[in-house]
């Protein structure tokens, strides 16, 4: 278990060094030139130049990689294992640590929201149709959630603010202005569909695998409530198997997030990501793939250790 | 129905009469067949294949011939659609325009036949979502499953690493990324072959670079699933015995392990089909995919969602070549995932019981 841990974490920041490795290599080589997007349509040679050595893009492309990485110990680069993703090129003069973390938190708000709405239906949809095995409930629910998953971001948002905003006023239809305003209702519907049909049918599965355990015939026999034996013996041990899905549904849920987030104009990480991407902005596209595939590792070893502690007959190796 | 045939089968034994044995396809499609729903998606599934690989040979326009004179043009199969907006624009009544005999669907803001677009733009669908799963879910997935399943060893090691790289990655902002860096070089270097160039006119080299970026990252997942099945068959009695009789590797991976995974592949090969198919849409609504004029139903929905288009007057004529590329998507992807709910209850061993 220790030895597993341990593994692991030895392997997140190699795996996160190739991450980082391969983003430089796609930014360095990519279309776009930096500092032609820094000085927009003026541009005199000799600025270019002075710039392109002030930042070190002149040096060759190991130097340049080993200077975004580790820094090159002045204060102005310190490295990204110190933190520092270095200068914006779009918006000049900030930094892109100061750029993501300030948005970090709308999109962690509006990810944790949407996944806890999402798996929540998911797993009543399972509960559903587990217990109406068989009978015509049981199909409906389950194409039902999958007909909800299976609906891109972007065709929902355009039909959704034509009906809800446009036509009957109900809903704002785009900004942020915290999790207890209306305008988070819109992309939360929209982002929590995602889920829902695989983590129906997972739990669907789990439910009917462990609705005929002994142990369920033995909380009958013994004459505990019907309520009783669903909550504590099906169900508590059916719902295991949704947690390690909750971990590796984070990526889908960051993708959904670039798209929710740019069409509902909200200022998280994955507009800025966006936006980034269109200005070839670089450091801050880098910057964001490298904390995602953070997260998402960080996420799965939590998963992976939690499910430890949650069901005692799992041992890692 | 399985088990009742295979009573069947085994009361035949029992009375001397031959039976003849059942491959997992007739098993597997025996059962797939009851499931009314699945079987109702693959056939819409067939259909959108099948559409877009010849559907653009019928097509009544080519996908780039313009006429600006008839722009949004309601066809007849769209003008009911006028009478439902209608209710809504409560004073702005939309000015009559007859429906158009030529255009069974109507036309976009370019006087383009809608019904032909979505014909060429499923065929888009089609190729690029068959070669990704040639590309990454075949020749790399099951592939790398099998030797890294059966070889184990360094191998196995050193490619379940960097698939676990390649799961970190935000897949999305990666193919982005790729498609983004890539397509230029490519472009480029297209251009400078002659014997080629006329290919990067017809837009070939979108599709390659689509489903390159594409394939990269779906190989993977299939790659982990298959070779979790391989390590379970090779330590099955029968593999043993095969090496007992002096089975060569080769032949002990192709007639006996291969086989015997089908039934997982078939299941993943369906899912990322649909995936394919929606990762294309994205790229291409994002507009790093296939790249206008080549019609795509990602370019459709992208060039006719804009609000300002939706919310104007002519809500009726232009709403229907927004929202049927987005219908057929839509459905489309639903037909997976009921059919891949459907070959999951007829090919997983583990689920076909009940």
């Amino acid at each position: 278990m220790l030895a597993y841990i341990v593994r692991r974490l030895i392997w997140t920041p190699i795996g996160l060094l190739v991450v980082t490795f391969v983003t430089f290599g796609l930014g360095y080589y990519g279309p776009g030139d930096p500092v032609q997007v820094l000085m927009g349509q003026k541009n005199d040679p000799a600025v270019v130049e002075r710039i392109r050595r002030e930042r070190g893009l002149d040096k060759p492309f190991l130097e340049q990689y080993a200077t975004y990485v580790f820094g090159d110990g002045s204060e102005e680069r310190r490295g990204v294992i110190r933190g520092d993703f270095g200068e914006s090129y779009k918006f000049t003069g900030q930094r892109v640590s100061d750029l993501i973390f300030s948005r970090i938190a709308v999109s962690a708000q509006l990810g944790a929201l949407s996944l806890a709405i999402g798996v929540t239906i998911g797993v009543i949809f399972g509960l559903i149709a587990s217990t109406n095995q068989g009978r015509w409930v049981d199909p409906l629910t389950i194409s039902t959630g999958l007909l909800l998953s299976s609906l891109p971001v972007f065709i929902l948002q355009p039909i959704l603010a034509y009906v809800l905003s446009r036509q009957f006023h109900l809903l704002p239809s785009s900004g942020w202005e915290g999790l207890l305003h209306p305008k988070v209702i819109m992309p939360t519907l929209v982002m929590c569909l995602g889920p829902i049909g695989g983590i129906a049918r997972l739990m669907r599965a789990s439910t009917l695998e462990v609705i005929n355990q002994d142990y369920v015939r033995t909380g009958r026999a013994k004459g505990l409530s019907e309520g009783t034996v669903r909550l504590h013996y099906i169900t508590r041990n059916s719902i295991l198997p949704i947690f390690t899905v909750v971990g590796l549904s984070l990526a889908s849920l960051v993708e959904g997030a670039f798209i929710t987030e740019t069409l509902f104009g909200i200022p998280g990480v994955g507009r800025l990501a966006v936006d980034a991407f269109f200005a070839r902005d670089y450091p801050i596209i880098m910057a964001i793939t490298l904390l995602v595939a953070a997260a998402y590792v960080m996420a799965n070893l939590i998963v992976d250790i939690g499910y430890t502690f949650l069901d005692p007959r799992i041992r890692l190796q | 129905m399985a088990t009742s045939s295979g009573i069947a089968a085994l009361s035949d034994q029992a009375h001397g009469r031959s039976t003849k044995s059942k491959s997992l396809w007739a098993l597997g499609w025996e059962r797939f067949r009851t499931k009314k729903l699945a079987m109702g998606s693959l056939l819409v599934i067939l259909l959108f294949y099948v559409g877009g690989a010849i559907g653009p040979m019928f097509a009544p326009y080519g996908f780039r011939e313009q006429n600006l004179d008839n722009s949004f043009q309601p066809g007849w199969l769209t003008q009911p659609f006028c009478a439902v907006t209608a209710m809504f624009e409560e004073s702005k009544a939309p000015p009559k325009i007859a429906p158009s005999p030529e255009h069974l669907l109507g036309t976009d803001r370019l006087g383009r036949d809608l019904f032909s677009r979505i014909l060429w733009g499923m065929r888009t669908s089609v190729i690029v979502s068959i070669a990704t799963i040639i590309t990454g879910s075949i020749l790399l997935g099951v592939t790398l499953g099998v030797l890294t399943g059966y070889l184990r060893g360094r191998l196995d090691t050193i490619v379940m690493r960097v698939g676990e790289v390649f799961l970190a990655f935000p897949g999305l902002l990666l193919v982005i990324l790729i498609s983004a860096t890539i397509r230029p070089r490519v472009l480029a270097w297209a251009q400078s072959m002659p014997s080629i160039s006329g290919l990067v006119e017809s837009g070939l080299v979108d599709y390659v670079v689509v489903f390159g970026a594409m394939s990269v990252f779906s190989w993977v997942g299939v790659a982990r699933l298959i070779r979790g099945q391989v390590l379970v068959q090779r330590e099955m009695d029968y593999v043993t015995a095969a090496r007992a009789l002096g089975a060569r590797t080769s032949r002990i991976v192709v007639q006996h392990i291969i086989p015997n995974t089908l039934n997982i592949v078939i299941i993943i090969l369906s899912g990322s089909l649909g995936g394919a198919i929606g990762s294309e849409l994205v790229l291409s609504w994002l507009g790093v995919g296939i790249q206008p004029p080549t019609p795509s139903l990602g370019v459709m929905i992208w060039e006719n969602q804009s609000q300002s288009l939706l919310v104007d007057q002519f809500a009726c004529r232009v709403a229907p070549v927004f929202l049927m590329p987005i219908t057929i998507a839509s459905v489309v992807f639903f037909c997976f995932a009921l059919m891949g709910d459907g070959l999951n209850d007829a090919f997983n061993p583990r689920t076909t019981r009940r």
